[in-house]
């Protein structure tokens, strides 16, 4: 099973990758010619940035990393348990989803110098950030998932004379995976972004403050590197949910989040 | 094991917005332990509600229902019912093996309350040998039907549920399906209440059909099947089997073929 | 004659004016009754004092936020109009191009935003190129929905009176589309001030943005809850005037 899988990730994968390596070469090939203007630099050089400071990317990469799986833990957390209430107590349903919603329209520019007002400049406010940013997919998943079986599977299990904690673990809990993991797979990179834009208001070390770093330093390949590690770091979360869910739910693959 | 179904004086009313709907009036039905009895009628004439009262999936405004002495609710949680519905309902995160095995699972495996069949002996009786670690979206609406139908034989009911089972499936695989579940049936012994829309299949697989009118729901008439069991094909072609799909279309429709039909059309023969 | 007068109805802004008074009720009541210190949050008075005092610096920074926002819209609508021509003009340059606007879909301002910077600079033109890149994919969605929604029976007939294809443009085409211009507008607006604000973050130009930095490490809190205020009234303000273009001009294809 597992070559099969290997097999099939190389099947959907190899285009794209292909694309990608003949860009480089020749972004590559261009920058030596002196085609390319300033700003764009030699994939080799960002390479070299690397390979010259590793440290450059595992210093500012790890926090970043550290701060956005910190900030998704909370919220994942508080958004599962609010949506689990909210669906068992139909009066708090309203108020939980359109808490979420405020929280989610209420934009990084106020909660970021607002919240650094209450927590000070730490990391804790960006893993705060990162949580408010990645908060809502997850609660509107949830709530969609623990309401997903139909009235027909909820008769089957009553004729079965099953117990309302049967009930829970046979069909309830199945049948929300797929929106659950959806959310959690959307949300994922919204919390890397929100740590990132977060570290902008201020902090000394992650990806966002080496960004900052480097462009007011005109150091272009750093500039390219950081936003290269954005996209990395945003895609990990993104990919490794996405992996997760192929094996927990294996059952199907089309699932769409309703807004 | 069987038991009998008992429905005395059943009414059941809906109330929506508007007029308040009467889906079941008055209605008595009376199914002898071990029989195969087929309730048939118009769209809306209550039928599947009259199911769903047997099944305790509802509870009736009027009137009791007794199935082997004990009431619906009682039955039900000593496991006797099996129910199939009109679409499969199978769990589609569940093997067809798993899916069967269920309400084994809500039982508890270790119960010895019940005297439960193995899977794998359900799984040959579909005839869906080999199918056993397939998922759902793996089979054909009528695999899936025959998937449903051993879930509900699995801990051997008295009493055997089903809502218009085979409505979604062709002609062709119905007539097979019709055969499979008379053969399924008379291995177990249950007792069996089909509701259906097919003057033919109520025919084919029952020893009695009650044949109801819509709004307000009433059962109009009783119709007695006499050919032998088991039943084959080559029935449908004797004149018993004409004379019985006469009867019951006259119930359906009332004497004068001529006169407008009163409901919705049901399949005819 | 039917005169067609606006209707902003009486009704409408009483409803708008009894929502903030609850509001400001509510946050005066939440800040005494809570004892919350008034480093955290301000009075509704204290906020209004420092509107008054300031207005001209807030006033100023808006400026420039609703510069750069404005700007860039008006940028990323006119590429994304002459896209969605060429687009409807052949389909080959529509598939051809997919993945390329597919990129445009899901930029995330933090990694638009400092190659912007790279290219433009500390000023307003990096907030203004970063708008019209995050507005682009919105805005060529629904100038695309809009050019196809022109009424076939109107093509037809104008084809039958042997219009050519600008005429069939102008005529037909682009007044239909026009109600999706608007909800492009309505809908990338609002994202459209928080790129441009973002971006003043990133470039220390000026604008809503910084003021609200600014204002949060000289822990004026009054002025930093007075900008942020200002910001969520202009994203409003943007989001009112969007729908209502997009309501007049629905009124005018008569849908």
């Amino acid at each position: 099973m597992a070559s099969t899988t290997s097999l099939a990730i190389f099947r959907t994968s190899w285009r794209p990758v292909l694309t990608g390596l003949i860009l480089i070469t020749l972004l590559e090939a261009a920058k030596r010619v002196h085609w390319l203007p300033v700003f764009i630099p030699a994939p080799s050089e960002v390479v070299w940035e690397i390979w010259k400071t590793p440290r450059l990317v595992t210093a500012n990469l790890a926090p970043t990393a550290w701060k956005a799986a910190a900030g998704y833990g909370i919220a994942a957390t508080v958004a599962i348990a609010a949506a689990s209430i909210a669906v068992s107590l139909r009066a708090l349903y309203g108020p939980i989803y359109n808490i979420s919603v405020m929280i989610n329209s209420v934009p990084i520019i106020a909660t970021a110098p607002l919240l650094a007002l209450w927590l000070g400049t730490g990391t804790q406010v960006q893993i705060a950030i990162a949580a408010l940013a990645s908060q809502f997919p997850m609660l509107v998943g949830t709530m969609q998932g623990l309401q997903a079986a139909d009235q027909r599977q909820r008769e089957l299990m009553h004729v079965l004379s099953a117990s309302r904690s049967q009930t829970l673990r046979y069909l309830l809990i199945p049948s929300a995976l797929p929106y659950l993991f959806a959310g959690l797979k959307i949300a994922a990179p919204s919390a890397v972004l929100g740590a990132i834009t977060a570290e902008w208001a201020g902090a000394d070390q992650g990806v966002g403050a080496m960004m900052l770093y480097a462009l007011f330093s005109y150091d272009t390949p750093k500039v390219w590197l950081s936003v290269v590690l954005t996209c990395v770091l945003a895609g990990a979360g993104f990919g490794i949910w996405a992996a997760i869910e192929r094996l927990a739910v294996y059952w199907r693959h089309d699932v769409e989040l309703a807004d | 094991m069987s038991r009998d179904i008992q429905v005395e004086k059943v009414s059941m009313v809906f109330y929506g917005r508007g007029e308040p709907v009467i889906a079941l009036e008055k209605v008595d039905m009376h199914v002898p332990a071990g029989q195969f009895a087929s309730i048939i009628g118009p769209s809306g004439c209550g039928k599947s509600t009259l199911l769903r009262l047997v099944a305790d999936i509802a509870r009736p405004q009027a009137g009791t229902i007794t199935l082997g002495g004990d009431t619906p609710r009682a039955a039900r949680h000593a496991h006797s019912l099996g129910f199939v519905f009109q679409a499969p309902t199978l769990l589609p995160w569940r093997s067809v093996r798993q899916n069967i095995e269920l309400p084994l699972d809500v039982v508890g495996r270790g119960s010895a309350k019940r005297s439960a069949r193995s899977s794998a002996e359900l799984i040959d009786l579909v005839g869906l040998s080999g199918f056993a670690d397939a998922l759902p979206h793996q089979l054909s609406g009528g695999m899936q039907q025959r998937v449903a139908i051993a879930r509900a034989l699995i801990l051997t009911p008295d009493i055997l549920l089903l809502d218009e089972p085979f409505g979604a499936l062709d002609e062709i695989t119905r007539q097979r399906m019709n055969l499979e579940l008379l053969r399924i049936w008379s291995e177990s012994g249950t007792s069996a209440l089909l509701v259906t829309h097919s003057i033919a299949e109520a025919v084919f697989m029952s020893d009695r059909i009650y044949v109801m009118s819509a709004r307000p729901g009433r059962i109009t008439s009783i119709v007695d099947v006499p050919l032998e069991r088991p039943r084959r094909l080559d029935m449908m072609r004797s004149s018993a089997f004409f004379d019985c799909v006469n009867r019951v279309r006259d119930g359906l429709f009332g004497h004068q073929p001529s006169e407008a039909v009163a409901g919705e059309p049901v399949e005819a023969y | 004659m039917i005169s067609q007068t606006p209707r902003l109805p009486l009704k409408r802004l009483m409803q708008i004016a009894l929502g903030v008074a609850i509001f400001i009720a509510l946050w005066q009541l939440t800040v005494v009754g809570f004892r919350i210190p008034k480093y955290l949050v301000p009075l509704p008075l204290d906020v209004a004092r420092s509107v008054r005092q300031n207005w001209a610096v807030i006033a100023g920074q808006a400026g420039f936020t609703l510069l750069a926002a404005g700007l860039g819209l008006a940028a990323s609508s006119l590429f994304a109009v002459a896209v969605a021509l060429s687009f409807s003009m052949s389909r080959n340059l529509a598939q051809a191009s997919l993945p390329v606007v597919m990129v445009f879909r899901s930029t995330p301002v933090a990694a638009v935003a400092p190659i912007m910077m790279l290219i433009f600079g500390r000023g307003i033109g990096t907030s203004m190129a970063v708008v019209t890149i995050v507005s682009f994919f919105p805005m060529l969605v629904n100038m695309m929905r809009g050019l196809e929604s022109a009424d076939r029976n109107a093509a037809e007939l104008l084809h039958v009176y042997g219009a050519s294809r600008w005429q069939l443009l102008r005529f037909v085409r682009i007044p239909f589309a026009l109600p999706y211009l608007f909800t492009g507008l309505r809908i990338a607006g609002s994202s459209a001030i928080l790129g441009a604000m973002l971006s003043e973050w990133i470039t220390g130009s000026k604008g809503l943005g910084n003021l609200i930095l600014d204002a949060g490490e000289m822990r004026e809190i009054e002025l930093l809850w007075a900008a942020v205020l200002t910001s969520v009234a202009i994203a409003l303000a943007v989001f009112w005037t969007t729908s209502a273009g997009e309501k007049r001009a629905l009124r005018w294809t008569h849908r």
